[in-house]
């Protein structure tokens, strides 16, 4: 009887391990991947969109055509000069409102700064000294972050080597990180696993938090790609680093 | 048993612990704010046909304001398409290039046939491979539905060129006619000539524009079908029927139109059809340019009620009305982004007309055309990225199209007259 039964317990113990390793396995092995499209091609017809007017050189398709037939005669010709200025409502026209006018309200604090912001275009000297600032300012919220991030994760290799490294590599991928201004949103994070050899070869990268945002995503994809081959890490280790891309 | 199952615990707590050992977090920030470097390489050597079509797609491209291209004088020639099998992605990432794009056309079967590859070789993948194919004489549509999708298929936003700009044109005997082009400058189209017209204004689906028009010598509203040119009357009270706005769901018009006092005109929301009208704001002040928010919630419009024309917005649920622009003398023609995200208007700024952007709860104000000339009529393209509008920049009145971060400007018509009110269309699908 109770060999019988702990054989049982030892069979579903078994089934619970080796399901438990199934998972951590698959958790291991299955990283977070960009789906990459796969290569097809389509064809796109089209003949059976709807386009309107053939596209003569000439600039009088059917739709005008049709109208000036269909325009009554009284119309036709209209002088100009017997037109009435059109009522468009156009700046210099708006009547001014009978009752005393009302002194227009002041612009609000604001708006001015935001307009004194967009008066003509400063120059050069001036928008590198604006980035250098705003650089330095980075810079020092940065690394408060970087303390931050190392007081939370305290078994993380240690030493000025190190550092140093972090921060070269820090520059160098940040150098090669480009995105059009238009689209560009402000409020996404996406997070990069990069791991690399000794060499300073990029053995894989991979997006552990995607932003959600497409076209930011695939900046920093980029950015990591372009910067390859890294310096080689200290002590000749294979380094592996989340890469917090934020704009 | 316990035995198992401790080891096993134990081997999840080592390989949970191999996961777990995590490693730096390095914060990667500042990204450089400049366009992709695109190498386009359209077959060589080209005939006309593809001549043509390489400027047409290499116009379309530089509008959308993306991609810088490259010099291509340094680049291999390429004598047939680059197809997945034959991109050396390693070659064109040491060229520099972050996407490549390649194209041949040619005629197939009395045909235009358009290959298509489009890559990212840093990552070294293909993100677009397909063949568009049209009839004779329909390159243009050809070459916008690929430069739409590349627009796409990078920004997961609307393309840009599969849409019109109606706006009025002046003419010399003095005719102020509604014409039609696309975003580049191709298909001039009249669609209603010999009259005056003003204010044109688009349905949602891009099929009908309303205007107004002295054909019977008061400013009446008409709309006209741009497909089949059928021209029907929608208001005719006498006294201004101007600055109509289609709403979103495509049931109502809002307008202005006479109002107690001569001069003064109040905005009116009626039926699609014309059939009822109802007002919407009525005052002894001047009311004009009514423009609707995307969901079709607000209506944006410019008032003198404070002796300046400034730009307020009115929210049809509670019928309220707030001032959305607090500074300068001439604030007007509001225009609401698709997204609803910005509202653009023209603004006076030291004794000129300039485009600005707004949020619509009054925030974040910024100039986008700072410089010389008179900026007036702002008008969203669909992918609520570009503007178009009307300016005196090189000194006869044509269109230009900006972005909001101040791209361009690129000039859209070349008219003899001048050119102005442009109103962007949505996309056709």
């Amino acid at each position: 009887m109770k060999p019988k039964r702990e054989r049982g317990h030892l069979l579903r113990a078994l089934l619970v391990s080796s399901l438990v390793h199934l998972v951590l396995l698959l958790f291991l092995v299955k990283p977070l991947h960009l789906k990459e499209q796969p290569y097809r091609t389509l064809t796109v017809s089209l003949l059976e969109t709807r386009i309107p007017e053939p596209p003569s050189p000439t600039p009088q398709p059917q739709s005008a055509q049709l109208l000036e037939k269909e325009r009554p005669k009284a119309v036709e010709q209209p002088k100009p000069r017997e037109i009435p200025k059109p009522e468009e409502p156009k700046r210099p026209e708006l009547p001014r409102p009978v009752q005393k006018p009302i002194k227009p309200e002041p612009p609000k604090e604001e708006q001015r700064q935001l307009l004194a912001k967009s008066e003509p275009r400063p120059t050069a000297e001036e928008v590198d000294l604006e980035r250098q600032r705003l650089e330095a300012i980075k810079e020092i919220e940065r690394r408060i972050r970087e303390r931050q991030i190392e007081a939370q994760s305290p078994q993380e290799p240690k030493g000025a080597a190190f550092d140093l490294y972090l921060s070269q590599l820090q520059e160098r991928i940040r150098s090669f990180w480009v995105i059009p201004e238009g689209l560009l949103r402000e409020d996404v994070k996406a997070i990069i696993r990069v791991r690399i050899d000794p060499q300073g070869r990029l053995l894989s990268a991979e997006l552990e938090k995607s932003s959600g945002d497409k076209v930011f995503d695939r900046s920093a994809l980029q950015a990591v790609k372009k910067a390859e081959p890294f310096p080689p890490p200290p002590g000749g280790q294979t380094m592996e680093v989340g890469l917090v891309f934020r704009p | 048993m316990c035995f198992v199952l401790r080891i096993a615990l134990a081997l999840g707590i080592v390989l949970w612990g191999i996961r777990a050992e995590v490693t730096v977090y390095l914060e990667i920030d500042s990204p450089k704010l400049r366009l992709y470097r695109l190498a386009f390489l359209p077959v060589v050597p080209g005939d006309d046909l593809s001549k043509r079509a390489e400027s047409l797609m290499e116009r379309c491209l530089e509008i959308s304001h993306l991609f810088e291209f490259m010099d291509r004088s340094k680049f291999p020639l390429i004598r047939e398409p680059l197809s997945p099998e034959r991109i050396d992605y390693k070659l064109w990432r040491e060229m520099g290039a972050e996407f490549v794009l390649s194209t041949a056309i040619s005629h197939e079967g009395g045909q235009l046939q358009l290959v298509l590859f489009f890559y990212d070789p840093v990552q070294g993948i293909p993100l677009i491979s397909k063949v568009y194919r049209a009839q004779q004489g329909f390159l243009r549509q050809l070459v916008y539905k690929a430069v739409d999708d590349i627009l796409q298929t990078l920004t997961g936003r609307e393309g840009l060129f599969n849409s019109r700009i109606a706006f009025i044109r002046a003419q010399k005997e003095g005719f102020r006619e509604l014409w039609l082009i696309r975003p580049d400058g191709g298909e001039e189209i009249p669609l209603v000539k010999g009259t005056i017209c003003m204010s044109p204004s688009w349905s949602h689906d891009g099929r009908k524009v309303l205007y107004t028009s002295l054909r019977s010598r008061n400013p009446d509203l008409y709309v006209v079908d741009i497909f089949d040119g059928t021209v029907k009357l929608l208001s005719q009270n006498p006294g201004p029927n101007v600055s109509a706005s289609w709403s979103p769901d495509g049931r109502w018009i809002a307008l202005a139109m006479r109002g107690e006092k001569p001069g003064d005109t109040d905005l009116y929301l009626m039926s699609a059809d014309g059939g009822s009208l109802k007002p919407l704001l009525v005052s002894p002040h001047v009311e004009v340019s009514p423009c609707w928010s995307p969901d079709g919630k607000r209506i944006a419009f410019v008032s003198d009620r404070t002796g300046t024309p400034q730009i307020y917005i009115y929210d049809l649920g509670s019928g309220k009305f707030s001032r959305l622009t607090n500074f300068g003398s001439y604030n007007a023609w509001p225009s609401w982004s698709p997204k609803g995200d910005w509202i653009a208007f023209s603004g006076r700024w030291q004794g000129q007309f300039k485009l600005f952007i707004i949020r619509p709860d009054g925030s974040d104000l910024r100039m986008i055309t700072p410089y010389a000339g008179d900026h007036e009529r702002p008008s969203w393209a669909p992918n609520g990225r570009h503007l178009v509008f009307s300016s005196n920049l090189k000194g006869k009145r044509l269109l230009y199209i900006t972005t909001i971060q101040s791209g361009g400007p690129w000039v859209v018509t070349l008219s003899q007259g001048e050119d102005s009110q442009p109103a962007w269309s949505r996309l056709y699908q």
